[in-house]
């Protein structure tokens, strides 16, 4: 056995937990090995210092303010049993609610954004060429093609400046479409799906229109 | 071990049935005669003082919630440091889940200084050279290894009073306590 690996027997005869068998070896080895005797000696400081911080007390008046603080708390009738809150946990308690708040106005702020009406003023810029046909309100020879002619948008994209491209036509006719018309669209449930570090753990969240 | 002072061990049967019956008086007794050895084990896992008020608080807590159903006939200062060792390995877990905040050690320490009553302990006891390396090594080890050492080696509790407290063998208790001391000893080298 290397003297590396007599480390624990060495820790467990310092503490008089060998066998008188077993003691003998040690001494054996130890009356031959320095490095041995310098470990006995280490190990013997240090169970000295263990004992002697089990002998240390407590300021008597910290042991006094915890005696008022149980008493008060646990043995007075009308707060018995209510915990008595430290800053620490009272601070993991808050960061904790915090964090939950900022998850869940994360995943309210992405059902929102991803589930709002069709006629919110993002979505209406861009109408699908079949809704404004659709909430055409007459369509005759005189209306408004359903979709723009390609003359007309070339005429448009040349004379106006890039950035004021979206056509206010558009979205006059989707907002002014009655609610009733057209069949009614399917909205779809919104499904968040969160992968941990565990790959056998993955948290779904749904949400149902 | 010390055991608690005011009362003979054959009394708390008696003092436990009080409590439970809901004589505050009885209850009152259990809490003044185990407090001060709660609140040392508690400080000696931990080495904080406002966890260690923390942890010596919630185990009397759980002894309030527990009271109904607490055998009397077992050992009830083995129940109070089984539970402490538990309260203050909780304590340590989560004192490591929260280590990630920068912010928190700061927080600790304006808060101390806030409050003289609550200022670090090893500031206001003189502790030994001797005694200091002992709590430097001990803070450094994994908090297991710490419970072993504190209840055997500085509670002085035999083999046999440890493994039913953690709820292990005696064998296995004497193999983590072999391997801490010598764990705590490379810590300590490692220092000079």
């Amino acid at each position: 056995m290397t003297c590396r690996g007599r480390e624990e027997d060495l820790a467990r005869y310092v503490a008089g937990e060998l066998d008188e068998a077993a003691c003998e070896g040690i001494r054996a080895h130890l009356a031959r090995c320095p490095r041995c005797r310098a470990s006995e000696r280490a190990l013997r400081r240090n169970a000295s210092a263990l004992k002697a911080l089990g002998g240390v007390a407590l300021p008597a008046e910290w042991e006094e303010r915890f005696h008022r603080q149980v008493a008060g708390h646990l043995l007075s009738p009308p707060q018995a049993g209510r915990p008595i809150r430290s800053q620490s946990r009272a601070r993991a308690a808050v960061l904790t609610a915090l964090a939950a708040c900022l998850i869940l106005a994360l995943v309210a702020g992405t059902a929102w954004l991803l589930t709002r009406e069709p006629s919110s003023p993002g979505r209406a810029e861009r109408p699908s060429p079949s809704r404004v046909a659709r909430s055409s309100p007459a369509p005759g020879p005189t209306a408004e093609p359903p979709r723009a002619a390609p003359g007309t948008q070339r005429e448009t994209s040349a004379s106006r400046p890039a950035i004021e491209r979206p056509a206010p036509r558009p979205l006059t006719l989707a907002q002014n479409r009655p609610p009733s018309h057209g069949p009614p669209r399917k909205k779809e449930a919104l499904v968040i799906r969160l992968q941990t570090d565990d790959p056998t753990v993955i948290v779904y969240w749904q949400f149902n229109n | 071990m010390d055991e608690p002072v005011p009362q003979r061990q054959a009394e708390w049967p008696e003092l436990i049935r009080r409590a439970q019956e809901g004589d505050r008086g009885a209850l009152e007794e259990i809490i003044a005669a185990h407090e001060s050895k709660v609140l040392h084990v508690s400080w000696k896992m931990l080495f904080d003082p406002d966890d260690a008020r923390d942890a010596a608080q919630e185990v009397f807590m759980r002894l309030v919630k527990y009271l109904p159903s607490l055998d009397r006939e077992r050992s009830l200062t083995g129940w109070f440091y089984r539970t402490t060792v538990n309260v203050c390995l909780d304590m340590e877990r989560r004192r490591r889940r929260w280590a990630w905040l920068p912010f928190q050690e700061e927080d600790e320490t304006a808060g101390r200084f806030a409050d003289p009553a609550s200022l670090l302990l090893e500031e206001r006891v003189a502790l030994s050279e001797e005694i200091d390396r002992a709590v430097r090594g001990l803070k450094q080890l994994p908090a297991k290894e710490r419970a072993v050492l504190v209840l055997r080696d500085v509670e002085g509790l035999e083999t046999q009073e440890v493994a039913r407290i953690l709820g292990s063998s005696e064998t296995t208790v004497r193999s983590q306590a072999s391997r801490a001391r010598v764990h705590l000893k490379r810590i300590l080298e490692q220092e000079r």
